[in-house]
């Protein structure tokens, strides 16, 4: 148990050394927008006071050095990286109504539809004027190829949100439906590592290697969030609600008899401690569980030894850590 | 002596003028924006429905190629521009009826009436995103970097003052005690939008420095003009009427009207009242004349006109052009709808995000 934590501890800390420059500069960015709306105003504060994005700028940062590249050359791809990431979290949170994460109210949560939809967008607006604000500091080939990967990224992201919410409280869909949304979410973390990679220099095997690492290292951060939801009473309330619902769950549906207890759990207006550790036990005991939670051990191996090849073996060590991180608490 | 153009010469003069100018730009954008490889079937479905059967605002492109060649720019150039900027205004104002919960704008419905809030919120970010893209492609189509620079200081600029506005009118839904000076304020902001057209046009066109500020208080006042004329007929349309007690700011019109004891008084129960019928909506035009309401804004509209005219009086080229269009957009009084709440006047598919 000691072990566990020390790891997440020490992925933690190596995610916020690389992040905290840009996310302070990130923030600085977005408090310069002055604006005669109060509500507006008091949200950009809100949501600067809670932003501790440090996963995709450490990725970047990471991809970038990982490419050959130093630490500060994506200090300022990460800030736009961020803002662009806060709008669509945003914006997210609209469409799958969170009005909390992580025992905090969320932007939607405290100010609203209408402000949440303005901020979002703010950010968005920021981000692409830093974007193009960069044309100067990189070659024209990289920011085409940075343009090229936010645009299709972008795209597969809002295609992946619309894809999930066409499958919004619907209990009958199979787990490859949605990990396919899963693998189209994960679009994000490969944007980040392939932009890093490209922002430090890496030729294009090493980007594309970087990149897959990215999109694998996203679809598993996205089942270990869909791990931890199951645990957590509210939170898989909401996913019922208003998402799908989690991964472990989906799996554990492919038993009709699981399904049927499962169900009648879920089916109560409130889940309290007691039915959540239940609910927990019997998925834990499921059978297609553990083939899910085998796939995802392969997975990240596969993961680790595709990236034996980059020169920096300290890199690699650190990207190895993130992909054990991820999947040991699972 | 010449004889006056009737209305209908002048709605044709300048619906010709503007598809000729903005046609070409209007489809450019449609292509780029079906190109893109979208697989959810609803998103597609809705980019589709917006691009081809709901958006033709052939104005703004116009405005840009008019304003450009205005101070003697070729107008080929504005195109990469339009197309980028119209995708921007298209993705603002689907948001904009997110906000406002506008499920119905004309007789079509909007991308949130037909596909819902969470396919609207995509296709509006989609829109906003694909447009800026855009712009990055824009220098390779001849745009020198340096100006593409400026213009998206501007653009941003823009951005944030209509996302200002329309923050600081959600303030004011449901209230009947906002002082007209007030919402003008909020509308002078929301005018940003026609503002950024003409200014962009002017330096795209190698306008002067003159030119270029001329150019761009022109278009905030047209714009104001824009949403004033709108504020005008959504007081003569019931479903508009409607909406905008129920779930927006109320029109200029009627914060005049309100401005009168004795009209706040007898209006006051039906402006709180859940639904609001025809006979409503009826009373409600009638107190707002009689009050002096429609007849201030129709005022107010030529005054800005006027203003509007006289900073394109002296620019190089298409003044009469720029002076019809804001002579078309601040007359109303011809237009007989006073008999029938549920007429429009011809519509001139401008929208400022309202």
């Amino acid at each position: 148990m000691k072990t566990k934590e020390k790891l997440i501890e020490q992925v933690q800390r190596l995610l916020e050394k690389r992040s905290q420059k840009s996310l302070e500069i990130a923030k600085k960015e977005i408090l310069q927008e002055k604006m005669e709306s109060k509500e507006v105003n008091d949200a950009f504060m809100y949501y600067v006071r809670n932003w501790n994005d440090v996963v995709h700028p450490g990725l970047l940062s990471i991809a970038c050095e990982a490419a050959g590249g130093s630490v500060d050359k994506a200090i300022p791809i990460q800030v736009v990286m961020l803002l662009l990431t806060a709008a669509v979290d945003t914006h997210d949170d609209i469409i799958d109504e969170s009005k909390t994460k992580y025992g905090k109210p969320t932007v939607f949560g405290r100010f609203g539809k209408d402000i949440a939809l303005l901020v979002g967008d703010a950010f968005l607006m920021k981000a692409l004027v830093l974007l193009h604000k960069l044309e100067k500091q990189f070659p024209a080939e990289k920011m085409d190829a940075i343009w090229n990967i936010i645009n299709s990224r972008f795209f597969e992201l809002g295609d992946a949100e619309a894809l999930e919410a066409s499958l919004k409280s619907n209990i009958d869909i199979s787990p490859e439906e949605y990990l396919r949304v899963l693998k189209m979410k994960a679009s994000t973390s490969e944007a980040h590592m392939r932009i890093g990679a490209i922002v430090g220099g890496g030729e294009h095997d090493i980007v594309d290697l970087i990149g897959n690492y990215g999109r694998t290292l996203g679809i598993l951060i996205g089942i270990r969030e869909d791990f931890i939801d199951t645990f957590e009473p509210e939170e898989l309330q909401n996913r019922i609600k208003n998402e799908c619902l989690p991964l472990p769950i989906l799996y554990a549906f492919k038993n009709p008899q699981t399904k049927k207890i499962i169900l009648d759990y879920l089916s109560k207006r409130e889940i309290s401690d007691k039915d959540a550790e239940r609910i927990v036990d019997i998925i834990f005991e499921e059978e297609n569980v553990e083939m899910l939670r085998n796939k995802v051990k392969r997975l990240a191996e596969e993961t680790c030894n595709a990236i034996s090849n980059i020169p920096n073996r300290n890199l690699v060590s650190q990207m190895e850590m993130l992909i054990n991180g991820v999947i040991e608490d699972l | 002596m010449k004889k006056a153009p009737s209305q209908e010469d002048m709605i044709e003069q300048v619906q010709k003028i503007l598809e000729e100018r903005g046609r070409k730009a209007l489809e450019m954008a449609r292509k780029t924006v079906l190109e893109e490889e979208i697989e959810c079937k609803e998103v597609r479905k809705a980019l589709k429905y917006f691009m081809t059967e709901y958006w033709h605002d052939v104005a703004r492109p116009a405005l840009l190629s008019l304003c450009c060649e205005a101070v003697g720019g070729d107008t080929e150039v504005t195109n990469p521009i339009a197309i980028s900027m119209s995708l921007v205004s298209g993705g603002i104002d689907i948001h904009d009826d997110i906000i406002d919960q506008s499920k119905v704008k004309g007789s079509r419905p909007t991308v949130l009436g037909k596909f819902g809030k969470d396919i609207a919120l995509l296709v509006g970010d989609a829109l906003l995103f694909k447009g800026f893209t855009l712009l990055h492609e824009a220098v390779e189509k001849g745009i020198p970097a340096e100006k593409i620079a400026v213009i998206i200081d501007i653009i941003k600029n823009t951005f944030f003052e209509l996302g200002d506005a329309e923050a600081l009118e959600l303030k004011f839904r449901g209230r009947t005690d906002i002082a007209p000076e007030e919402y003008l304020r909020v509308i002078r902001k929301k005018a940003a939008d026609v503002e950024a057209y003409t200014r962009i046009s002017a330096i795209l066109g190698d306008g002067s420095k003159e030119e270029i500020e001329a150019l761009g208080e022109y278009g905030r006042l047209l714009g104001m003009i824009i949403i004033l004329r709108d504020d005008w007929i959504d007081m003569v349309d019931f479903e508009e009427i409607s909406h905008r007690i129920k779930r927006e700011c109320l029109p200029l019109p009627l914060l005049y009207a309100l401005q009168s004891p004795k009209t706040k008084s007898k209006l006051s129960s039906i402006l709180f009242k859940k639904t609001i019928t025809k006979r409503d909506a009826r009373i409600i035009l009638d107190a707002t004349d009689e009050s002096g309401g429609l007849g201030h804004v129709e005022q107010l509209m030529q005054e800005i006109a006027r203003n509007a005219r006289s900073f394109v009086k002296d620019l190089k080229k298409n003044r009469f052009a720029l002076q019809l269009l804001t002579e078309f957009c601040a007359s109303l009084i011809s237009f007989s709808i006073r008999e029938d709440v549920n007429a429009r006047p011809t519509d001139l598919t401008i929208n400022v995000s309202s």
